[in-house]
């Protein structure tokens, strides 16, 4: 990762993903409560030219201030076309839960503009994963 | 006389000869075989066998293979799966609690980089994403070895 993001040059107020898009927010369907989960955002670069990308996230389940969730690496400079992830974490509540993620990009006013936003729903654990227990898989060409 | 003479010792020659070049055609061949490194070909079929303890009242289940890269980065377990071998799927239908052996036949595309692939296998809900969301999953690392054509 570079030191500093690579701006863009606004032409016009961004929005909706102009220069950046959400590709995949992944985390598991369910988690139980207490336990950290795992938050992987993909982002693209949709432009031509190389540009700092942020992300970002945060918590619906009932709460105000929405919790954010924990990006340890949270900006990259993407190339163009390119896409990267970001990977994050937060303590799964008492409650099913709404992951937003957003995306953002360097001005050329040295400012992070917000682009683009995608969910993903988690839900409390359901007693379905203790239904499988000792899962083994063995590999053998055949 | 002389004649049959030398026809016998040709005939001499020619059973230690036939020997001698059939041990080393099977000599050579061996070697071959053995300097090939074990694996698997681009084509070839790779059978993952689910084995586990079914303790649910029956449902669907999707039943999903893929090889790529196993890491772990701070607390967690990630995979990045390699494209093209990413989608190995199988519906199945539990009917009991039971233990099951279940396979997943996957078939490596033409053109597969060679080199040596962890895998994840998972066991998700028919409404689940594959390889976004699953119910339980397992890595194994370096799981398979592709062999260069």
């Amino acid at each position: 990762m570079e030191q500093q993001p690579v701006a863009v040059k606004l032409v016009r107020e961004a929005g909706a993903g102009v220069y950046t898009e959400i590709t995949v927010v992944e985390a598991p369907a369910s988690a139980s409560a207490g336990s950290l989960v795992q938050v992987r955002v993909s982002i693209k670069n949709k432009t031509s030219s190389t540009i700092g990308i942020m992300v970002g996230g945060a918590l619906e389940y009932g709460v105000s201030p929405w919790p954010t969730i924990f990006f340890p690496n949270y900006w990259a400079n993407f190339p163009a076309g390119q896409s990267y992830y970001f990977d994050g974490t937060f303590t799964m509540p008492a409650y099913a839960v709404v992951i937003h993620a957003y995306s953002y990009y360097y001005g050329s006013d040295s400012s992070w503009h917000f682009d683009d936003e995608k969910t993903k729903s988690v839900g409390l654990s359901q007693v379905e994963e203790a239904q499988f227990q000792s899962l083994s898989v063995s590999y053998a060409k055949v | 006389m002389v004649e049959t003479k030398e026809l016998k010792q040709k005939k001499d020659w020619l059973v230690p000869t036939a020997v001698v070049l059939g041990g080393a055609g099977i000599a050579a061949g061996l070697y071959f075989y053995m300097k090939k490194p074990s694996g698997v070909d681009p084509g070839d079929k790779v059978r993952a066998r689910f084995t586990f303890d079914y303790l649910g009242s029956g449902g669907n289940y999707i039943l999903l293979v893929r090889f790529g890269y196993h890491r772990i980065s701070g607390l967690f377990e990630w995979f990045d799966p390699e494209e093209g071998l990413d989608n190995y799927i199988r519906s199945v239908f539990l009917a009991s609690p039971d233990p099951y052996e279940l396979d997943v036949d996957c078939i490596l595309p033409d053109g597969t980089p060679a080199r040596t692939y962890d895998a994840e296998a998972s066991i998700l809900t028919p409404y689940m994403q594959p390889g976004q969301d699953w119910l339980v999953r397992v890595f194994k690392d370096k799981a398979i070895t592709v062999r260069e054509d």
